[in-house]
């Protein structure tokens, strides 16, 4: 999965509703999130229950002829845990900068002294 | 505790004591923007992480649990998620310092930073126990005084269900002490089955809440201060009133200073905007005169001019409504502008967590005036806290009349559902208004003025604690 297409999926507020609608009720049927999704023809909830898929918001299971569709609660959160670990890197990245800024603005004061501990 | 360990590494240019002692300041060192007074064990620290573009940033709320001069240091932090981050520093030779960063989060964590970020999380489980919401600020300008808020609910379900009786499990909600979300996040809990929600949030996130009870049927808890309203079949409001704590309060701060002319300070949100209206009339009622007042919005950023205002006012004594990270802030700039000399101060919203992030020498002798002090001297208060400490350990979060009420709600609730295990939002009401229950804060019960009746405790700030008035 990408942060692009995830995004993008997140953009229409049709694909909102059917995310929501799965939070709630867990794995539904492909004809049951079709009855609630009222607004828009059937074969446009496949689609955009496709675009879903494939920025890894939602699985696909088949069982028989029915198409079950739930939330792809891993993929949602490697997406959120990526963005921290990316603040995580950034932020370290920073540190040279910073300190160079904070060693020169401390240099006139005393920093306390630090012990072991714990 | 499940949950994944994420890392980051660098290598800086600057010794390992340089990068040791410049991890967190006053106003903020070099991960996260760190805030802390000193680097020591077991002071209290925020890190301000900048998640998404289009929100705001938010705050990791912890202590500094281990630091190991030049290679070690550990925080832990209780919200918005309960976690631990771990430096370790070593020397590259003739490069500097290698930075390793370990960040711990827990699954409540991982869905809540999955929330965060906009992305839906399902709701799980629910089989055969009352689910009961907690909504609570885990973040925004509250988050201070909500930080014990979800281990006392934590608590109180598993006391509850030890019980025997009818159980109960806690699904757990953020209101980012912003209205809107408070609103959206209730409705989301009442998707999720909860029959209750108790809410430990501002009295404007509460009217959301009361809306979305109103709609959905079910009960609304206020477990915070607050300013009372009209009855309702859906919700009910503990916590202190601020009639309570300021009639408690002026009087005898009047007393022992003798000191007569007021400046009152608060948010301009509805139970601020209470206070200042009370004020006007309990202070002049009082032998008092109010000489000066100022009205801010939550988060407001420039306390320095406030402080100024108040030194030029003559004011000797202050009665402040801030909240949460603005009590802080302003006290902090109060304390900068000398005004600890010239005045005295009685804080409305002052409880054991803001005191400690306030600082030591910044909040010598404030005055708060709760229902409730974690060092209340009672054997069944002394009880709650060691079983509180033995639970989530020496480093969790203090706790404080907010997290008390949460704890005392969600008791009371449970045997209010006992009682009436069908019952409708009223039925549970009248059997929360008929409960007599000693809580660690004393005898509550209902009196017939809608407010719960509650010995209200004055208490002054000595080094970082707070000193019962006897």
């Amino acid at each position: 999965m990408d942060a692009d297409s995830v995004f993008e999926a997140l953009a229409s507020p049709v694909r909102r509703e059917i995310l929501a609608f799965l939070a709630d009720n867990g794995e539904c049927k492909a004809g049951a999130i079709a009855d609630q999704i009222t607004h828009v023809a059937r074969t446009s909830v496949s689609t955009h229950l496709r675009i879903l898929r494939g920025a890894g918001l939602i699985r696909e299971r088949r069982d028989g002829r029915q198409r079950l569709y739930s939330l792809d609660r891993e993929g949602s959160a490697t997406l959120a845990v990526g963005f921290f670990q990316t603040l995580m890197a950034n932020s370290l990245e920073q540190v040279d900068e910073r300190l160079e800024k904070t060693v020169t603005s401390s240099s006139a004061s005393a920093t306390p002294p630090l012990r072991d501990a714990s | 505790m499940s949950g994944i360990v994420l890392t980051a590494t660098e290598i800086v240019r600057l010794d390992r004591a340089t990068v040791f002692e410049s991890f967190a300041a006053a106003r903020g060192g070099w991960l996260f923007d760190a805030e802390c007074d000193r680097l020591a064990v077991g002071e209290p620290i925020s890190l301000i992480v900048p998640f998404a573009r289009g929100t705001d940033p938010f705050r990791l709320y912890g202590r500094i649990t281990r630091l190991s001069f030049p290679a070690e240091i550990v925080v832990e932090h209780a919200q918005p998620w309960r976690g631990r981050i771990r430096i370790r520093l070593s020397e590259q030779p003739t490069t500097g310092t290698r930075i390793v960063l370990a960040c711990d989060i827990d699954d409540a964590g991982i869905d809540w930073l999955t929330r965060r970020a906009g992305l839906p999380v399902p709701t799980s489980g629910g089989a055969g126990a009352d689910r009961v919401g907690l909504l609570t600020s885990k973040t925004g300008a509250g988050a201070i005084f909500a930080l014990a808020a979800e281990n006392a609910a934590t608590l109180a379900v598993e006391e509850v269900n030890a019980d025997g009786r009818r159980p109960l499990e806690l699904v757990v909600a953020d209101d980012a002490t912003d209205p809107l979300i408070a609103g959206i996040e209730a409705e989301r809990l009442a998707r999720a089955g909860c029959r209750a929600i108790v809410a430990s949030v501002t009295s404007a996130s509460f009217a959301r809440v009361q809306e979305v009870a109103r709609r959905r049927g079910i009960l609304a808890i206020h477990a915070l201060l607050n300013e009372g309203g009209r009855p309702s079949s859906t919700s009910i409001r503990l916590g202190e009133r601020p009639a309570q704590q300021i009639h408690a309060g002026v009087p005898s701060i009047m007393r022992a200073t003798s000191a007569t002319d007021w400046f009152v300070i608060g948010h301009t949100y509805s139970w601020s905007a209470a206070v200042l209206d009370l004020a006007r009339q309990i202070i002049p009622a009082a032998g008092g005169r109010i000489v000066g007042e100022a009205a801010v919005a939550l988060g407001h950023s420039d306390y320095d001019a406030v402080a100024e205002r108040i030194a030029r006012s003559g004011a000797e004594l202050v009665l402040t409504s801030l909240v949460g990270q603005d009590e802080v802030r302003y006290e902090r700039a109060a304390y900068d502008a000398g005004l600890r000399d010239s005045t005295t101060t009685l804080s409305l919203v002052l409880d054991e967590s803001t005191l400690e992030r306030i600082g030591g020498r910044q909040s010598e002798g404030l005055w708060s005036a709760m229902g409730y002090f974690e060092a209340l001297p009672t054997e069944t208060n002394r009880m709650f806290v060691h079983r509180y400490r033995e639970r989530f350990g020496r480093w969790a979060p203090p706790l404080s009349t907010m997290s008390e009420a949460v704890y005392s709600a969600i008791l009371l609730l449970g045997g209010a559902l006992y009682e009436e295990p069908d019952g409708s939002p009223g039925r549970i009401i009248d059997a929360l208004r008929r409960a007599h229950r000693h809580t660690p804060r004393g005898l509550l019960f209902f009196a017939d003025d809608e407010t719960y009746q509650q010995e209200i405790r004055l208490a002054t700030a000595r080094d970082k604690r707070f000193v019962l008035s006897s």
